[in-house]
């Protein structure tokens, strides 16, 4: 028996610390224990913190912070490089991507090169230190992610995108085969059309030798997109079709909703989500956003690209279920149910102008034969086409885990109920259908459907 | 418990505001609730009302006014986010906030001057007077202060009973634009009492609150209780809360004495609501060991298992946790600080079948919604002032009525749990598992691992299965007795509770806390002699602000046990579990009276 005596959680709570005990699969007979007091623990996020903090009002002690990654069992802790793609990986993951996560990519990658060139002067230790194309691009891509926590210094910022311009030069020049670069490449311009142009932009701005046309950025950083994902599918290296470079698609939709909501007044705080949003600010043929606002190329591109990752995605997730990488796998899985339900929602979007068009003519029509071009029946069918196809991938999106996914497949199967005449067979039968799933879904939420249950019910 | 409702920090102004007169102050006002008709007719429904008296007046203030209210609270007002066990809301006029409102100085509000005004002047104070006929009410002691509950906000059962409150009133200022739907949560719900200061489990009446609305009623000791849906939108349910005071000397209606006895009688009936346990389930009582089998473990070497005790022991435990190494390494942990995490404690194919079942079990069938609802092996644990989960005790259950719950306590059969016997009365999968998994936590054999965990000796226990469901369930703030010890026992419990939430195998869906779920212990504050002072476990809430008193925290958990020796000044919570949480948090809890293997520690 151990010596000294028991305390109880009051006494032995001012030394402030816990321990966490855990058993290691590995080595079954040793036991890692490691002090995780509450200002700082390594273990937590710092979320978990603000879960002890919001007891005690007025403690507005912060945590302290710090930047921890969980290593995967198959990382070797000496592989620099190894180390350094999942701390990248975290960031990219994080839903809160801090700024302090990508300092420590940053400064891992300065590290690593000091490291390298020390070596050159003979110092030789146990750290493995391969840098690969890769590591240019995540050096460059977080350089320019630096940026977005900058955008009250427009002086930083340019300096944040000269920096990664040059370290993609430096790797272009060190790996000209690498894919990697080619992805990065178009993910910095990305970045940079809403940093250095969009805002620097006014309502009434014109194109001239300041403005440039952000249509043509957009162009030059879709074809390097277009040429990355060209050579990895003719090389058949499906692993690009991962989380990191499906921020490029995330990046580019956030873009066009920044265009198409360029100079609208946003509603302060209250009632976000009031349904009468402000009306779309008018631009001249010569605003640099014009471009990109008028044409729906950019949205076409943007799902057909999805489209194709995930279809890229597939085969790379049948190349890692071979490997037994349960981690990968289920990462890849998320990704594929994130990109399709982005998908789905896009034909949703798109059908909301034919909806209207067709219950304008079928329910509130004043002898009018057409709206927006459309007759009774064109715009019945093409909703009906769009919302099947939402459907297929509302569908390849759905989680066991997730009711909301369960419910999200319910709605369009109301949506494309409601195309359908009133009481007719088929309407009846999707109408069911999406009964049954949404009270399954209802369930699941206590009751976070019931509105739309009941409507569907009384209906 | 009603001081952490949240005004109770709110200071109360004593000044007669003689800035309008009389034309003006009913030009504030919506003009019926001036005529005689009108007044007759509700004070015709607050009588008849249930569960205790209360009342609403739609469309009270002039529409304009109370519409440049709302701008002008939206525009100028700092809300600061406030949680604590009881609630989350977000708040002004916070002392601590400089940026707060200063209810003295108006100036830069003149719209909310004139409200204040008028709900305070002699000729509203009469309407609520004559309606409720609760008397005289003070025009100079205001209490007034601006909530708005966003998405998640939420408080809970409690019942405003205050010093010198006579009447509560909430005026609701939503979106004036659009109707407050009733599946947006925000109700005001009110729940009735099986007898004084002991609210029934669930609510009986529920106002869905709308813009211009308010609710009022005469603060009544052990009587009005009521709480605050969680709000499930992300809407602001902006709302001006307050009370009235009985009259103050030199005003109408004082009546020399009545404050102090006013006040006496509240502080008494918290007493009560203190003391009075008897309503209390599930009760804190633990069973005691037989003697033999006390000795039997006093004798337990280092780490030795009989073969027949190692194998039972890792059908449900993982071996690593069965080894001696590891078990002296847990142990000499648990002496340095009281408190350790075991991850991963239970075999793994036998967690993850647990895991599996349990979640099955929460997307397949709704979780029931009332005490009502509620069926054996589980029962609802109230008063709902204290706390409100499902658990499982391993008895038989009984209604909540005055009549059930006084035969339960004093006159029927006296039952020790039996968890072997009520899983084959079980039907559903899940029930059975944690019943199998509480029957293994009373054997003799875990009894032993945990004298080796612990270096402690357990004398009697209590185990109880636990679920807290999304929108319902919370412990607040509570301590254990002053005096645990019995001869020889140490003054503390030790304590596990085994999480076993089946959403949190993602830890994503419960490490931000905005879902609750969380069990949190703090220090009760201690004199200069070192004893904790027996005051309101809100304590807490006016200790320092650099004071550090959260000893210990732990979100929802999957598999892994903590263990704790709680002494009597640890106040422990487990915060309301949101409506929008992925699933209930399902748990555990054991607690042990212990002998120590020194005689010098144990009393």
């Amino acid at each position: 028996m151990a010596p000294k005596r028991h305390l109880g959680l009051a006494k032995a709570g001012k030394a402030k610390r816990l321990k966490t005990l855990s058993p290691t699969p590995d080595a079954q007979d040793s036991v890692t224990v490691s002090s995780v007091n509450k200002e700082a623990d390594p273990n937590s996020t710092p979320e978990t913190n603000n879960g002890t903090d919001i007891a005690v009002e007025g403690n507005d002690q912060l945590p302290e912070e710090k930047v921890s990654v969980e290593l995967s069992a198959d990382v070797d802790i000496n592989d620099a490089m190894g180390q350094l793609r999942v701390l990248w990986r975290n960031f990219i993951a994080s839903e809160e991507r801090n700024e302090l996560m990508v300092n420590a990519v940053v400064h891992e990658c300065d590290r690593m090169l000091r490291k390298l060139a020390q070596r050159q002067e003979g110092n030789i230790d146990e750290e493995k230190i391969v840098l690969l194309g890769d590591f240019y691009s995540i050096y460059a891509i977080a350089l320019s992610s630096l940026a977005f926590f900058h955008t009250e210094n427009p002086k930083l910022v340019k300096e944040f995108f000269e920096a990664a311009r040059d370290r993609i030069e430096t790797g272009k020049r060190l790996y000209p085969d690498s894919i990697s670069i080619l992805f990065a490449e178009a993910r910095i311009l990305i970045n940079l059309i809403p940093l250095t142009e969009i805002s620097q932009l006014e309502v009434d701005s014109k194109i001239n030798s300041e403005h440039k046309d952000a249509s043509v950025l957009l162009d030059r950083c879709l074809s390097l997109y277009e040429e990355a994902e060209k050579v990895s599918e003719e090389r058949k290296e499906f692993s690009f079709f991962n989380r990191e470079n499906s921020d490029f698609l995330d990046a580019l939709d956030d873009l066009l909703e920044i265009v198409d909501n360029f100079g609208r007044e946003h509603p302060e705080g209250d009632d976000s989500d009031a349904s009468d949003s402000p009306d779309e600010v008018v631009l001249s043929k010569k605003h640099p956003l014009y471009a990109i606002r008028k044409t729906d190329k950019y949205s076409l591109w943007w799902r057909e690209h999805c489209q194709r990752f995930l279809e890229n995605l597939e085969k790379n997730l049948e190349q890692v279920r071979k490997s037994d990488d349960q981690e990968e796998i289920s990462s890849l899985i998320n990704l594929k149910r994130e990109m399709s339900k982005r998908l789905g929602d896009s034909f949703l979007a798109e059908a909301e102008m034919p909806t209207t068009v067709f219950t304008t003519l079928a329910y509130y029509s004043r002898g009018e034969k057409e709206v927006n071009g459309m007759n009774l029946e064109q715009s019945r069918e093409l909703c009906k086409s769009l919302y099947k196809k939402a459907l297929v991938y509302l569908k390849e999106a759905e989680d066991e885990e997730d009711p909301d996914s369960w419910a999200s497949v319910a709605e369009a199967t109301i949506s494309l109920g409601n195309i359908y005449d009133i009481s007719s067979e088929e309407q009846e039968k999707l109408y069911k259908e999406a009964e049954s799933i949404l009270i399954r879904a209802n369930n699941a939420t206590n009751g976070k459907y019931e509105s739309i249950l009941e409507n569907l019910v009384q209906g | 418990m009603t001081k952490r409702s949240p005004s109770a920090s709110e200071e109360s102004n004593k000044r007669q505001d003689s800035t309008f007169n009389h034309d003006q102050i009913v030009s504030f006002f919506n003009s019926k609730i001036f005529l005689d008709d009108f007044q007759k007719s509700l004070k015709t429904d607050i009588t008849e009302s249930q569960p205790y008296r209360w009342g609403t007046v739609t469309q009270l203030f002039d529409d304009t006014l109370l519409r440049n209210v709302r701008k002008e609270v939206l525009n100028e007002i700092a809300f600061t986010k406030k949680e604590t066990d009881i609630y989350k809301v977000f708040q002004s006029g916070d002392l601590a906030n400089l940026s707060g409102l200063n209810w003295d100085d108006l100036s830069r509000l003149p719209s909310l001057s004139k409200l204040r005004a008028g709900i305070y002047s002699e000729e509203f104070r009469d309407f609520i007077s004559n309606v409720t006929g609760c008397g005289k009410l003070s025009g100079v002691k205001t209490d007034l202060s601006i909530n708005t509950y966003t998405k998640g906000c939420h408080l809970l059962t409690h019942d405003d009973v205050i010093g010198s409150r006579r009447v509560s009133f909430i005026l609701y200022l939503p979106d004036p634009d659009s109707t407050w739907k009733p599946h947006y949560g925000g109700a005001l719900r009110l729940f009735p009492a099986i007898v004084p200061n002991v609210p029934k489990a669930d609510f009986e009446c529920k106002l869905t609150p709308q813009f211009n609305q308010i609710a009022f009623f005469t603060v009544q000791p052990g009587l009005s209780f009521h709480d605050v849906e969680e709000v499930r939108v992300d809407k602001q349910r902006l709302s001006i809360q307050g009370w009235f005071h009985i009259p103050q000397e030199g005003e109408k209606g004082f009546v020399p004495g009545e404050q102090e006895a006013t006040e006496a009688k509240s502080t008494l009936q918290q007493l009560q609501t203190k003391e009075l346990q008897e309503y209390d389930f599930p009760k804190p009582i633990r069973n005691d060991f037989a003697a033999n089998e006390t000795k039997v473990l006093e004798k337990a070497q280092n780490g030795a298992f009989t073969e027949a005790e190692y194998e039972y022991l890792k059908t449900f435990l993982s071996e690593s946790y069965l080894k001696p190494e590891m078990m002296e390494k847990l142990q000499n942990a648990f002496i340095e600080d009281s408190v350790i995490e075991l991850k991963e404690i239970l075999e793994k194919k036998y967690a993850d079948a647990l895991q599996h079942t349990l979640r099955t079990t929460e997307l397949e069938k709704r979780v029931p919604q009332t005490s009502a609802g509620v069926e054996f092996p589980w029962k609802c644990a109230v008063p709902p002032h204290k706390q409100r989960f499902m658990y499982i005790d391993g008895t038989t259950d009984f209604e909540l009525t005055e009549e059930a719950i006084n035969h339960v306590n004093n006159v029927g059969p006296q039952q020790l749990p039996n968890f072997q016997l009520v899983k084959r009365l079980a039907d559903e999968e899940a029930d059975k598992k944690m019943l199998d998994l509480l029957s293994f936590m009373k054997s003799a054999a875990f009894r032993k691992w945990l004298v080796y965990i612990t270096g402690l000796f357990p004398t009697s226990d209590q185990l109880l299965a636990r679920k807290f469901r999304p929108g319902q369930d919370f412990i607040l703030a509570t301590t254990t007795d002053k005096k645990l010890a019995r001869e020889g026992e140490l003054n503390v419990l030790l304590e596990a509770t085994l999480g076993l939430t089946p959403t949190a195998v993602n830890p994503k869906n419960w490490e931000s806390g905005d879902f609750g779920g969380y069990e949190v212990c703090m220090a009760l504050n201690t004199d200069s002699d070192g004893e904790f002072e027996d005051d309101d476990p809100a304590i807490y809430k006016a200790s320092d602000p650099s004071d550090d008193s959260v000893l210990y925290t732990s979100q929802c958990k999957w598999n892994t046990m903590s263990l704790m020796l709680r002494d009597p000044s640890v106040l422990k919570f487990v915060k309301y579990v949101s409506i929008d949480a992925k699933g209930s948090r399902w748990d555990i809890s054991g607690q042990w009276n212990v002998k120590s293997n020194d005689e010098e520690e144990s009393t």
